[in-house]
């Protein structure tokens, strides 16, 4: 039995209040400073990565996790290499050999890479953390439905600030406060770059979750010669990239106060990086080497303001533009 | 592909779309077998490769099983098509879980052996669609049905989306007569299809997704060793309330898709949590497959023909069965077997109990709908759990041997789950459809909002319907 009678009416009124209440709600969030922001998934990541085969020289690959993440700015970016492409590649909390080999073995990669890691980052336990977003490009097409949902959902996300907004746990807090709670320092945009405003962020609390995390850490000292073989074992990635006409950059992005006083007595940089930069293909940037680079503050001692950015950004390309990786095109 | 994306939404616009063009009849059946297709592809595409055997040996057999008279020519068809579709099931859905249970029992004798890993992957929808074409070829050997006449008709049974990957199982008399004659869904079914769309994908979103299955996650985590008793209630209730609006949210979203189309297709659920006993849970839970498995397995058993004892074991079996196809795990057939000791414990207690008008009474009515629905529960916690240990963790928790650390601080999540069970108990003698045809249109409106808008406000959370791993 179909119940009868006026749907037509009904679902007229429904299309009013829906819009009604979603349009003013939109409104209400983007008063509060609520902006639009991209679910982030290996999806997203592979379309990115889509992207960056595209036989071109003139493509710039970030990989790494969320220190280059927040400190690329893509405006700084386009107005330094006007004639080149950027691909967001990093993923947050991983380290990037995984996509650093994936890059290596394709073809159709023909660009520069910025390589963002950390010391630690180069020891094999740490190699497969990329593997799931990896797994996921290859088996694109046999994701399709993923795929595509994926880039519909990105779409939507850029454009519409409370799909990335938890309504039921924000009026939870909201309630219990009497206020509507401050939006994420966290933005990403639908081509996965993404900004940290901590501005808005509670530092403090930010701050002592990582300072509690290097507290976990033992920090005795690593065996160099067995994290320089693993280092070196990347080297004939290195090459492949380079024998298509591509560069690869290892860069050591800023970190401060107890996190880089805790990363020196795990792997010393004169005994680790400078040591690694002696024997490696790629061109290494260390950011205390650079005067440019070490001068931001790290607001919760792991990352730089996304406002330090642009200044940032733009530094580091000249320095690579100073060492020639963006010669030969 | 699944109801609750932005790509579905855009599917089903342009399905709308060329099924209400004015094209002829076959051509528009024709495009409605193509987007079926590409719905179940969006998935994984190989698969569809399965899906086109399965249609057409089903279709073969049939067709050549009712043009014979010879009864072992019929059987011998009838056993190619059993092996062909049982075979499909047990190699993709059972081959793993065999393997594993293979070396538990080997190891139980000294014999140590590690199965390898098959990496088979479970082609989403294949325990409904192969359910649908063996009840097709059933029907045809009982001669309770006459084959498809159009393979275009028959196709389009077994892969209609709406049903294709988690139900309604439909039989091929309900719906091959539909594809017959055109079809475009008239403003009646098109509103009321919208609104059981809008209803089904609330269920799933906002209550299953949004609100029960945060409590859910972390009662039922694999890592937590302890639990506390309120913990191990307030748990199993939410996911009581979670498969509840996850699977009865997508049949009604099917069923309203269905509907949009112009097509019917019948109810899965009915208000279960307003059950008075057993047999009523499971004349409402899961409705096409409790009939499938009357009609195709207790049924052929015996059923109640011979005697008390025999019909005990038929249930015991059907249940049993029932729970392995759910998943391919122990936990699942223990689920399926409390369900049968539940039927079987009613069946002697209804000998022995001599209906009185006292169990009429509602005060009665309730305390019943409330013990069917608290053994439900306790069911619930086999089907949930992941391993043993895990189930017994929350079970003995559930009997008062509760320890660690309160995971659910707050009961207002249960709400949904207690208004639910209220509703069910209220409504158990109506159906949706009526209740509905009473209210005055501003009402319908209004609660249509509310569902549309409660869409809007839990974005991002995109749970697989939990049906699809069966």
């Amino acid at each position: 039995m179909v119940p009868r009678g006026s749907w037509g009416r009904t679902w007229l009124v429904v299309a009013v209040i829906v819009a009604a209440l979603v349009v003013r709600y939109e409104l209400f969030l983007r008063a509060h400073g609520y902006r639009p922001s991209v679910k982030d998934d290996e999806y997203a990541w592979s379309w990115e990565r889509m992207r960056a085969a595209d036989g071109s020289q003139r493509t710039v690959a970030w990989l790494g996790a969320s220190r280059i993440m927040l400190a690329f700015a893509p405006e700084a970016f386009t107005q330094t290499l006007p004639d080149w492409k950027y691909v967001q590649l990093a993923i947050d909390g991983t380290t990037p050999i995984g996509s650093l080999l994936d890059l290596a073995a394709d073809p159709d990669f023909r660009g520069v890479v910025i390589f963002d890691i950390s010391e630690l980052g180069f020891q094999r336990e740490h190699w497969s953390e990329q593997d799931k977003h990896i797994a996921t490009y290859r088996r694109r097409w046999r994701e399709v439905g993923a795929m595509l949902e994926r880039w519909l959902a990105t779409n939507v996300q850029s454009r519409l600030a409370l799909t990335a907004t938890r309504t039921m746990y924000l009026t939870g807090i909201a309630l219990r406060t009497g206020s509507w709670p401050a939006p994420p320092y966290l933005t990403t945009y639908a081509d996965r770059t993404r900004f940290a405003d901590y501005a808005i962020a509670d530092v403090p609390r930010l701050r002592k979750s990582r300072v509690a995390l290097v507290h976990e850490w033992v920090l005795t000292m690593r065996d160099p010669k067995a994290w320089l073989d693993d280092a070196l074992a990347l080297e004939p990635a290195i090459a492949a990239i380079e024998a298509r006409g591509g560069r690869v950059v290892y860069v050591r992005m800023p970190t401060c106060d107890e996190r880089w006083d805790a990363e020196e007595k795990m792997t010393p940089k004169a005994q680790f990086w400078d040591v690694l930069a002696t024997r490696t293909r790629a061109v290494t940037v260390h950011f205390k080497d650079y005067p440019q680079l070490a001068k931001f503050p790290c607001p919760d001692t792991s990352h730089i303001d996304s406002k330090d950015g642009p200044e940032f950004t733009r530094a580091f390309l000249e320095i690579l533009r100073a060492r020639g990786v963006f010669d030969r095109r | 592909m699944q109801f609750n994306t932005y790509l579905f939404g855009c599917f089903f616009l342009v399905v709308l779309a060329v099924h209400h063009a004015p094209l002829p009849w076959t051509v528009r059946k024709i495009a409605l077998l193509v987007f079926s297709y590409a719905f179940y592809a969006a998935w994984d595409p190989p698969f569809v490769l399965l899906l086109w055997g399965s249609t057409v040996v089903d279709w073969f057999v049939a067709k050549a099983m009712a043009r014979s008279e010879r009864k072992g020519r019929r059987k011998a068809l009838l056993l190619i098509s059993l092996g062909f579709n049982l075979s499909l099931l047990g190699y993709f859905k059972y081959a793993g879980f065999l393997a594993r249970t293979f070396a538990s029992i080997a190891g139980s004798v000294g014999f140590h052996w590690t199965p390898t890993d098959l990496g088979i992957v479970l082609p989403i929808g294949i325990s409904f669609y192969t359910f649908m074409t063996i009840s097709y070829v059933l029907d045809v050997y009982l001669r309770r049905a006459a084959p498809a006449r159009s393979f275009l008709d028959y196709a389009l049974y077994v892969t209609f989306f709406p049903h294709l990957v988690s139900g309604p199982i439909v039989r091929a008399t309900e719906l091959i007569p539909q594809f017959e004659s055109p079809r475009r869904a008239n403003a009646d079914q098109f509103g009321w299809g919208l609104a059981l769309l809008a209803l089904g994908l609330f269920e799933k979103v906002v209550i299953a997704d949004g609100i029960l299955a945060p409590v859910v996650d972390k009662v039922y985590a694999p890592v937590l060793e302890h639990v506390t008793s309120t913990d191990a209630w307030a748990g199993t209730l939410a996911f009581a309330g979670q498969i509840f609006c996850d699977f009865a949210g997508y049949s009604t979203a099917a069923i309203g898709v269905s509907l949009c189309l112009g097509f019917a297709l019948p109810d899965n659920f009915r208000f279960p949590y307003g059950a008075i006993g057993f047999s009523d849970f499971w004349r409402r839970w899961h409705i096409t497959l409790s009939a499938w498995l009357r009609d195709y397995l207790y049924i052929p058993l015996g059923g109640n023909r011979h005697g008390p004892t025999r019909t005990h074991v038929n249930l015991m079996l059907t249940m049993l069965i029932g729970g392995l196809w759910h998943g391919a795990s122990w936990t699942f057939v223990v689920w399926g077997g409390l369900h049968g000791l539940y039927l079987v414990g009613e069946r002697v207690a209804k000998r022995l109990v001599q209906p009185t008008p006292v169990w009429e009474t509602p005060f009665a009515r309730a305390f019943l709908a409330l013990l069917t629905f608290t053994l439900v529960c306790f069911a619930w916690v086999f089907f949930r759990a992941t391993t043993f240990t895990q189930a017994f963790t929350i079970v003995r928790a559930m009997f008062g041997d509760g320890q660690g650390v309160a995971q659910v601080t707050s009961p207002l999540p249960l709400i949904p789950v207690f208004a639910l069970v209220a509703a069910h108990m209220a409504l158990h003698r109506t159906t949706l459809e009526a209740v509905v045809e009473r209210t005055p249109w501003p009402t319908r409106a209004i609660v249509l909002s509310i569902f549309v808008v409660c869409l809007f406000l839990f974005p991002g959370i995109d749970r697989a319907f939990i049906y699809f791993q069966f």
